[in-house]
């Protein structure tokens, strides 16, 4: 076979014209020696001529010349080595344009797409309305509800909490109301409880540029636990989800805010909390899912069933984002009301109990039970996550239950311990630490014996994370970790296996999995270890062992210990001072 | 009256338990427990859970810290929990057990 030389010109319709001398080539008119052979493809093209010079490829014209054309702008071409940058073809020159796209590339390597990076930013490190359950920012103000009451604080315009005096003895959640005379009206409820009782539905006169609260009661009921409950401005009714009961009606006074039970709506397994959006009520009904319901009629108009307990509930971009404990984030398409379709779940590794907006919707922000999540909401086709962040300053102690946000980038996060601030920053980028799994639970295992768990280590942030120490905090042998150390890029994941092996000194405990990292928000993570302590969770049926000492607490010691009360059926109740 | 008060009362001396678990808030002491126990008027024993075992480690809590109630028979097995106290319920598990 013969073989011609390298002649421009001549272009198919598929290819654009290489001019001479771009993107390096060498090609010439001029006949080459030895005499040049046939083709009879592009493939025969690169076998005797060789790799084209970039952005161009081989034809194989119909005289049996090797031409050699320019690809088309966009295809694409040799990678420059940066993830951070797009290679493709423009003018027949291979150029590596940033892909911000995907995220801020410039001196930044980015993460592989559908991971995330690091936005959250904690801009004050806790306050303390201990316990706290509830949360909304109002006026410029954080209002915390919980174990020792409701706790105002004015957000300074640097970012920390000022507070206020409020009096109000113990709530569970609040929601807006109208403006009365300059003065907003909040609406509270405390949901009792099987000790003290006292479920109460109260009204908050407040005055923002004073910072100051008057509380009335407006309805106490010592059978129903008020929880969840939402103010319509545009009917002026507030609606209350009631344990065990249903979703309650209440027409609010123009005058003064008091409350008129307008109905009682029946037909939900276990109504947590509810949001009015336009003409609709989403409702968070437990364990049988979602719940849509017309807002005049207060029919049920449409339902989805999770996979979890749903415990709140926002709206945004016809999609209902469900705080589903078990799972995490349940996203649901609502643009048809009466036939919601899934659009997925995110899993979020927690245990998600509240869901507030932000950015105006395009966010989502859920209360993680360690972490706070955002994800984004923008359209079904955008949803993922975007953040998992610490959202309490002492991630192996509290439990993070609430989330409040101001619709723009402030978030409010309350735990056991206490109310941190966040904000959403775009575009900032750091390493970003993520663990698998917040415990690991090692039981039954016997002395002698070794028990290994894996988790996984990933860096979800946009530069290198350099984990420096990965050690098990105990005095206790029994417990090992490996490796000790790791460094990932972004979107690296590594295993770590953590063993237990019980001794016949030391058989099991508790111990904390500790990991020192470079993430500049995060830099301790920490992961709780359980070895043959308490036999895990217990079910109805599992009988309960000696290690199980809820009753050794009081004196003398043991009196009341298990054993001792064999024969006597024990009636446990969780008990809280709220 | 409350409904676990009730209860302990009703079935004190007839071979039944009740024992509210207190898990601690941070800061709040055995004074503060002890006036909301006077407060109240509970005379059923409420214990100082110490960082061991709580209710929440029962299966299915969710992590709710809310009032999560349990019924121990007399061999020491768990037999019910419950997310929110349901007097009616346990009053007829309670009344199940000690029929047996």
């Amino acid at each position: 076979m013969r073989w011609l030389p390298r002649r421009p010109l001549i272009q198919s319709s598929a290819l654009l014209l290489l001019g001479l001398g771009a993107c390096g080539d060498s090609a010439t008119t001029e006949p080459t020696v030895p005499e040049p052979e046939l083709c009879a493809s592009a493939a025969d093209c690169q076998q005797s001529q060789g790799t084209p010079s970039a952005c161009s490829g081989w034809s194989c014209q119909a005289d049996g010349s090797c031409l050699e054309v320019a690809l088309a702008d966009g295809a694409a071409c040799a990678s420059d080595g940066d993830v951070c940058t797009i290679d493709a073809c423009a003018g027949g020159v291979c150029t590596h344009t940033p892909d911000t796209s995907v995220c801020e590339c410039e001196g930044l390597q980015c993460p592989p797409s559908g991971d995330y990076g690091d936005s959250l930013e904690m801009v004050f490190d806790g306050t303390t309305p201990i316990e706290t359950v509830g949360s909304a920012i109002i006026d410029g103000h954080v209002f915390t509800c919980g174990g020792f009451g409701l706790d105002v604080f004015r957000v300074t315009e640097s970012d920390s909490l000022l507070p206020s005096d409020a009096a109000l003895s113990r709530c569970q959640n609040l929601t807006a109301g109208p403006v009365i005379s300059g003065r907003r009206i909040v609406y509270v409820a405390h949901h009792g409880d099987s000790y003290v009782k006292g479920p109460t539905l109260n009204r908050l006169v407040f005055e923002p540029s004073r910072s100051d609260v008057i509380t009335t009661t407006l309805e106490a009921d010592d059978i129903v636990s008020f929880e969840g409950l939402d103010y319509d401005e545009a009917t002026g009714i507030l609606w209350v989800a009631v344990h065990g009961e249903g979703v309650w009606r209440y027409q609010t006074a123009a005058l003064d805010g008091d409350l008129t039970l307008i109905d009682k709506l029946a037909g939900f397994e276990n109504a947590y909390r509810l949001r009015v959006v336009g003409e609709l009520v989403y409702v968070a009904d437990g364990d049988a899912g979602l719940k849509i319901l017309d807002r005049d009629s207060g029919a049920v108009v449409g339902s989805f069933p999770t996979r979890g307990f749903a415990s709140d509930v926002v709206v945004t971009n016809n999609m209902a984002f469900i705080a589903t404990a078990s799972i995490g984030v349940t996203v649901v398409d609502v643009s048809a009301p009466g036939s919601p379709a899934l659009v997925r779940e995110i899993e979020t590794g927690g245990q998600a109990l509240q869901v507030r907006t932000l950015k105006a919707g395009d966010l989502v922000v859920a209360a993680n039970w360690r972490d706070v999540v955002v994800i984004d909401a923008r359209s079904p086709e955008a949803v993922k996550l975007l953040a998992v962040d610490k959202g309490t300053p002492v991630s192996n102690v509290a439990r993070l239950l609430s989330v409040a946000t101001d619709g723009d980038g402030l978030i409010a996060s309350s735990d056991w311990l206490g109310t941190s601030l966040l904000r959403w920053r775009e575009g900032l980028v750091g390493p970003e630490i993520d663990v698998s799994v917040l415990e690991m639970t090692f039981s039954g295992v016997d002395v002698g014996d070794e028990a290994t768990q894996t988790l996984s280590l990933t860096n979800r942030g946009f530069r290198t994370l350099d984990v420096t120490e990965i050690r098990v905090d105990t005095d206790d042998a029994i417990w090992s970790v490996t490796p000790s150390t790791a460094s990932l890029a972004p979107g690296e994941s590594v295993p770590v296996d953590v063993q237990f092996q019980p001794s016949a000194v030391v058989q099991g405990g508790l111990a904390t999995l500790t990991l020192v990292s470079n993430d500049p928000d995060e830099p301790v993570a920490s992961i709780d270890l359980s070895g043959n302590f308490g036999g895990s969770r217990l079910g109805p049926g599992d009988a309960l062992t000696d290690s199980f000492d809820f009753l050794d607490t009081e004196s003398p010691p043991g009196a009341q210990s298990l054993e001792n009360l064999r024969g006597d059926v024990i009636v446990l109740a969780y008990f809280a001072t709220f | 009256m409350s409904d676990l008060q009730d209860l302990h009362e009703s079935y004190r001396d007839r071979g039944v338990r009740v024992y509210a678990l207190n898990v601690p808030a941070f800061g709040e002491n055995q004074q503060t427990l002890a006036g909301i126990q006077e407060q109240a008027g509970l005379s059923y024993p409420v214990l100082n859970h110490q960082g061991t075992i709580s209710l929440i480690d029962f299966a299915g809590s969710n992590g709710f810290p809310y009032p999560r109630d349990a019924i121990i028979d007399q061999n020491g097995v768990l037999v019910y929990t419950n997310k929110n106290y349901d007097a009616g319920t346990t009053r007829a598990i309670i009344d199940g057990l000690l029929a047996q």
